[in-house]
């Protein structure tokens, strides 16, 4: 299982997977809207406390995109991980 | 190699009760108590008054929410042309900033885009007063509209090369061989095979799009879901956002039909 069925399980469902999972990062914004206190809530609360609306939301806009680009660096070095399998075979 | 009538198929194996199949069904009867929980909730909950006072508010949500994804995805379409271009062209700085473009408006929520305009826009009033667009970024409404289309176009515009890119450039050879020039190419050539893949693609966005704008019921845009939290809070009763969830359920449905009607309907030359 983990050395052979694993990889190979891996190596199909990862693109579906990533994409999941970045459409679930970007869906987390949502929380905001039921009181949970994430980026977004926490940037609309100093927005409006300073009332520099576009410095915050910009920065909470920025952290997400920073989260997308790492969580696409780990899924890209999981890809490799799991490729080199393939090549060494 | 006839097959004649007395020809016997072996039994079909038995199916022993695993431990996987007993809790496929368990969970599927889970399921199955929950749906019907929920229409024992809605018919005891039955109340004719509440319809009569507030299917005129369900209404006038619904039309926002259906006007502002039609507007959106038409000038999301439109936009998605030129950055769809620019990303497939050669030249290194054109495909940057179009790349730049479509990572933000993907990597990022909507909810968050939505926020920026909105909210951001108001640091920009004296400028935006100056050239004689405030009236533009004041309301919430346009603020929705172009987040929304903004994002679709991002969206769109991948789909698009996506689309071009899977018919095989054999295709844009034998054409150019024919002596059409690329215009005529792509049009009668390329984008009625490309459009063939692009459909599903499409009809998900449209309906990614009609989810996503609940969203700007944060924005104070009376959709649908702002109108149903409207409800709600006028009449204490939890089965309005019950309703809404059928409403959008109901919606969604018809447009995955539509597009399964549209994909027989052009790939009909594929079929034998």
């Amino acid at each position: 299982m983990r050395l052979v069925v694993l990889p190979q399980l891996i190596r199909i469902a990862l693109p579906g997977l990533s994409n999941l999972w970045l459409i679930l990062l970007k869906d987390t914004a949502l929380v905001s809207a039921i009181g949970l206190p994430d980026i977004i809530r926490q940037a609309y609360i100093a927005a409006r406390v300073t009332q520099e609306a576009f410095l915050f939301f910009g920065l909470a806009t920025l952290i997400y995109l920073v989260l997308a680009v790492i969580s696409s660096f780990g899924i890209g070095a999981i890809e490799r991980s799991v490729q080199q399998q393939d090549a060494r075979r | 190699m006839s097959v004649t009538a007395d020809t016997q198929r072996p039994p079909a194996p038995p199916r022993p009760w695993t431990r996987a199949r007993i809790a496929g069904h368990v969970v599927l009867g889970l399921w199955a108590v929950a749906g019907a929980g929920m229409v024992w909730f809605l018919v005891s909950a039955w109340d004719p008054g509440f319809f009569a006072k507030y299917i005129p508010w369900y209404a006038s949500g619904l039309l926002t929410t259906v006007i502002l994804v039609v507007i959106s995805i038409v000038l999301g379409a439109l936009l998605s042309l030129p950055v769809a271009y620019a990303r497939m062209s050669r030249s290194g700085f054109l495909s940057a900033i179009a790349y730049g473009y479509v990572y933000f408006f993907r990597g990022t929520p909507l909810l968050a885009q939505a926020f920026l305009i909105y909210y951001g826009s108001g640091a920009f009033r004296a400028e935006f007063e100056a050239v004689g667009l405030w009236w533009f970024f004041r309301e919430a409404w346009y603020c929705a509209v172009l987040a929304f289309t903004l994002n679709t176009a991002a969206y769109q515009a991948e789909i698009l090369r996506g689309a071009i890119e899977s018919v095989p450039p054999g295709q844009w050879e034998g054409a150019a061989s024919l002596g059409l020039h690329n215009l005529q190419t792509l049009r009668k050539i390329i984008l009625p095979q490309a459009l063939i893949v692009a459909l599903r693609p499409y009809g998900n966005e449209i309906i990614l799009m009609i989810k996503g704008s609940a969203v700007v019921t944060l924005i104070t845009v009376y959709d649908l879901m702002g109108m149903t939290r409207r409800i709600y809070s006028s009449s204490f009763d939890f089965q309005a956002y019950i309703w809404a969830g059928v409403i959008y359920m109901v919606l969604v449905e018809g447009l995955r039909y539509a597009t399964e009607w549209i994909e027989r309907r052009i790939t009909i030359h594929l079929h034998r």
